[in-house]
Parts: C-alpha cells; structure tokens; sequence
C-alpha cells in the first residue's frame, strides 16, 4: 500500500488534482481511498470528491500536520487494517507542512511500500504568495516529490519559466509537471508520476 | 497570519427560486468578498463553499474562488440549473491571510446575510 500525499497552498488545485490522479490510478485497476483534511470545521472537498465516486474519510476541524496527527495515524492504521487499499491518497490543508506528515506517518503509520508527496503550485498565485508567506511556501515546495506546476493557463512562457527556475532552486530533486488539472492532465505525465511512486523508475 | 471562519447554512425560501438564479446571486457575492479580501490582486488563501437542494445531497454546486473577478463553479450531475428549489444547505469555508479574525467572521457573516436577504428579496 502506498501513501499518497497531496499538498500545496489554498487553492492551488489540490481537489482537481486528486480527482484527475484517482480516476487514472481506478482506470489502472487500483483500489484509491482518500483522505481529505480540511482546516475548517465543515467538509466541502470530501462531499465534491464522493459525489464523483470516490471513497473518501474526512477530518476536519485541524492540520494533520499538527494538531490532528493522531486522527491522521488512526485513519491510516484502520484503513491498512480494512480495506487494505493500493493507494491511500491523503489531500493536505493548504496550510500543511509535508514533511511533517511524513514523519509521523514513518513513526506510526503501518508497513507501507511507499510514502509520496506531490506538492501544487498555483502558478497565477505563485509571487504574490511567495512574497506574502515565503516561508510556508518554501517548506511545501522543498518537501515535494513531484511539484505539479497548475493553472499554467493564467501565465505567460516568461513567468513560468521564471517560476520553474525558482522551483529548481528551493527543490532541485522533484518531478515538475506543467498543468491545467481544470482542463485535464495528460495521460503521459499520470503513467510517469505512478512509475515514479512504485519505484518503476527510479527517483531523479 | 491565516484565519479560518467556516458556517454551515439552513435556508427556507419564501417561494422557490430558480437553481440557476441562486447560483448566480451567490456568484455576485463570492466576488464581492474576494474584492474585500484581496492583498496584492490575489486571495490570500482561498474561499470556497457548497449549496444542495435540502434532501437531495446528490444535487449540489460548490464554488471556489482564489482571486477577485474569478469564481470557479461546479454542479453535480443532479443539480439542474431550472429546478425550482424552496430550501437549501450550504457550507462556506473562508481560509485566508487576514489581521483581525473577529473582522473577518463579521464579513462572513455578513455574505451569508446577503445571500439570505437577496434571495427573499428577488422573490418578493
């Protein structure tokens, strides 16, 4: 079984994402379930992703970063336990730190093939984010495996390639995919990301 | 520093709207709490939300919206945009980088008064 992380900041694409990820990953004939956490006391990803088909268990109300690293062990100790899924696809808050989960995941989690994280960057947010919480958004870019470069669409070439360059440097290990998840991503880019995360090529 | 205001939201209708005439007010409002919200052209963070017909879970449109002038809206398959509806839940989750919390859940609050008194007034 492998964990899935998916993090980045408010916003970014997160939910779109793992819709595009989880029905790619259900084509391939691989059990998916979702963890969703939201910072809010109200779920509103968890009801969206149900609706699409999706397996999904909420904790809300907290970071499972911080304050709720224990519902976060618990869930992923039972859902090992249960169902024994594929893949346990975790979205983050927007606020997570992801290294951080990873830890305590290593600590407490079950015996699992592999822990993931893939990290969204809004590209039409990225500078004003990253002037208004630099720090935030360094630690989620520099713990990522892969860094899903999203809504490519509300930019020029110039400022993605000025984006992509800034990447390199807080994070020169990860995967970059250049996307628009509202629009779809390529099939291409899906299959490199799952032979990624099963070891079936190996880590750059 | 982030803040997090989220409200869940039971509303009765005077008479039944149109579902896509709700939409469509919520819309007007969303974009005039990012403009309220907005640092350096951006949300700070994100607003979104969920109306459903009240017994219908399975008919339902969530919105999102992370800079003014933009508001991302989905619909389920069950939601019809000319269904005449009488009531509705919804969720707001508001999570930006905001000062005074106390002022931002007095914004929130005043959206979701909004959107209730827009709603009874289009239908007086």
């Amino acid at each position: 079984m492998y964990v899935f992380l998916t993090g980045g900041f408010l916003g970014s694409g997160k939910t779109t994402f793992i819709r595009r990820w989880g029905a790619f990953l259900a084509a391939q004939n691989l059990q998916v379930i979702i963890i969703e956490n939201e910072v809010g006391q109200t779920g509103i990803d968890d009801q969206l992703l149900s609706s699409k088909g999706f397996l999904v268990r909420e904790i809300t109300g907290g970071c499972i970063c911080c304050q709720l690293t224990g519902e976060l062990t618990l869930a992923v100790n039972e859902i090992a336990a249960g169902l024994q899924p594929d893949f346990i696809v975790i979205e983050t808050t927007g606020i997570a730190k992801i290294e951080t989960i990873v830890q305590t995941l290593q600590q407490y989690g079950p015996d699992l093939d592999g822990i993931y994280a893939a990290v969204l960057v809004d590209a039409g947010r990225w500078a004003e984010l990253y002037e208004i919480m630099p720090e935030l958004i360094t630690s989620q870019t520099a713990a990522a495996n892969l860094l899903v470069v999203n809504k490519i669409d509300e930019v020029g070439h110039s400022t993605l390639d000025d984006l992509c360059a800034q990447l390199r440097e807080i994070n020169a290990k990860a995967d970059i995919i250049l996307t628009s998840a509202l629009q779809g991503i390529p099939e291409k880019d899906l299959r490199r990301v799952l032979a990624r995360v099963t070891g079936s090529i190996p880590d750059a | 520093m982030l803040q997090a205001v989220s409200r869940t939201l039971e509303l009765e209708l005077q008479s039944p709207a149109r579902a896509g005439q709700i939409v469509s007010g919520l819309i007007t409002l969303v974009l005039q709490l990012a403009g309220k919200l907005q640092v350096k052209g951006i949300v700070p963070g994100h607003l979104k939300g969920s109306l459903c017909a009240a017994g219908h879970p399975q008919a339902c449109v969530w919105f999102s919206c992370t800079r003014p002038g933009k508001v991302q809206v989905e619909t389920s398959a069950e939601w019809e945009e000319t269904a005449e509806l009488a009531a509705l839940q919804g969720r707001i989750n508001v999570i930006v980088d905001y000062e005074d919390p106390e002022e931002l859940k007095l914004l929130v609050e005043k959206f979701l008064q909004n959107f209730r008194r827009n709603l009874n007034e289009n239908q007086a």
